[in-house]
């Protein structure tokens, strides 16, 4: 990504995309019309593990914002990484009706800081099996941050301002 | 579209088009409607060019008109959205655009990607003072991406939390230490105005307590020896000042001798 890159998705609370900015259209390398409403998961890299896609949906499922490294596919295979601020959307009534995603570019001091923790976290979702997967490297991810003795956010802030 | 850079004389321009292609028509079709071709074979010979032509002067208009539709499915689209942004509806946006050819759908990107800074500085910002509001000082604001306007109120809102914060953890340090009996503690904070005041008026109570209490100390030290003729003469107020004259005023008392 640029440095002034500003990637914007939307989706509907199943996760189908409602809207991508021309961004968005060009990093994922698919047209509006194959977007909207596909899955979100369209553009998901292998690379990023399952847990961190679960700690994006807690997160969310309880109202709250998530700040992420994410590592992208585009329609031709490519990837990029992106700095990912995904939050809940609400209606006039409070009711929540989506999420919107603003991706920005990751500091690059970060990435095989985080490359290296999410190649663990595969090895240990890999090792568990499908069925555990997620809750392994979920607590591979747990004593990683209680090791550093911060929290989730802490550690995203802090490489996002390596 | 052809027909789409014809902005400003789009009448004009489709008159010339309708004049030409039925000139091309009436020429294509005259031979072969004329009594003087007689023979059928030279008339589906004759026949080939105008219907050609009459089939791309249809599909002309029928692309015309495609256009011309889409083209006002889009404007009322952004007629309708925009309705919806002024009534507050920051998270909608224009959807369905189908490329970035044309100056109207340049138009609905370029109003999808104001609504994106609008939203995205008002998410941000929403955050951060929720953050502020339930006494965490530790989010930043992302302004990175954002232009403008957009921007600078971002940045401006890591430098208002900025001191918050500071001051914040500078109170924090005094009180623990001085909950854990060490009045020796100082912080160098570099924050202004009333966020300055806190920490000096922090500081300032426990350089007092470390007065009057080092003072005691050294009152009782004597005492233990056997000096009952040291005074407390350090200054203080409120229960300090109380304390400091109830141990001077035990010291006088006849009992003490």
């Amino acid at each position: 990504m640029r440095e002034h890159d500003f990637i914007v998705s939307k989706t509907d609370l199943t996760g189908r995309i409602t809207y991508g900015n021309e961004i968005f259209i060009e990093f994922s390398g698919y047209g509006e019309r194959e977007l909207l409403g596909s899955q979100h998961n369209i553009i998901r890299h292998p690379d990023t593990p399952r847990a961190v896609f679960k700690l994006l949906w807690d997160y969310l499922a309880e109202d709250r914002e998530i700040f992420a490294f994410v590592k992208n596919m585009s329609k031709d295979g490519g990837f990029y990484w992106v700095f990912t601020h995904v939050a809940p959307m609400k209606d006039h009534n409070k009711q929540k009706i989506g999420y919107t995603s603003v991706r920005r570019m990751p500091n690059p001091k970060a990435i095989p800081i985080v490359e290296d923790v999410y190649r663990a976290m595969r090895e240990e979702e890999r090792r568990a099996g499908a069925r555990d997967a997620v809750e392994a490297s979920g607590k591979l991810l747990g004593n990683l941050l209680k090791d550093k003795g911060v929290n989730y956010e802490e550690f995203i802030n802090a490489l996002q301002s390596l | 579209m052809p027909y789409s850079r014809f902005k400003n004389t789009e009448f004009v321009a489709l008159a010339a088009v309708v004049i030409g292609w039925t000139g091309a028509l009436i020429y294509g079709w005259m031979p072969v409607l004329s009594p003087v071709l007689d023979e059928a074979v030279s008339a589906v010979d004759e026949m080939i060019l105008p219907s050609f032509l009459t089939v791309v002067a249809v599909s002309s208009c029928y692309l015309w008109r495609f256009s011309r539709s889409s083209e006002q499915r889009l404007l009322a689209n952004i007629l309708n959205t925009s309705r919806q942004w002024r009534q507050g509806s920051i998270n909608v946006r224009l959807t369905h655009i189908g490329g970035k050819e044309r100056a109207l759908q340049q138009l609905a990107w370029a109003l999808n990607d104001l609504m994106d800074q609008v939203e995205t500085a008002h998410v941000d910002m929403h955050y951060s003072l929720a953050n502020v509001t339930y006494g965490d000082f530790t989010r930043r604001s992302h302004p990175e991406g954002l232009h403008g306007g957009f921007s600078h109120t971002l940045k401006q809102l890591n430098t208002v939390t900025k001191p918050l914060a500071a001051t914040t953890v500078a109170v924090t340090d005094l009180m623990s230490a001085l909950a854990e009996g060490d009045f020796n503690k100082r912080v160098d904070v570099d924050v202004d105005g009333e966020y300055r005041l806190a920490i000096d008026h922090a500081m300032q109570a426990m350089q007092a307590m470390q007065t009057m209490l080092g003072d005691i100390g050294q009152v009782m030290d004597g005492v233990a020896q056997g000096d009952i003729n040291r005074r407390v003469k350090a200054e203080g107020s409120g229960d300090l000042a109380k304390l400091k004259d109830n141990i001077n005023l035990s010291l006088s008392m006849p009992s003490a001798a």
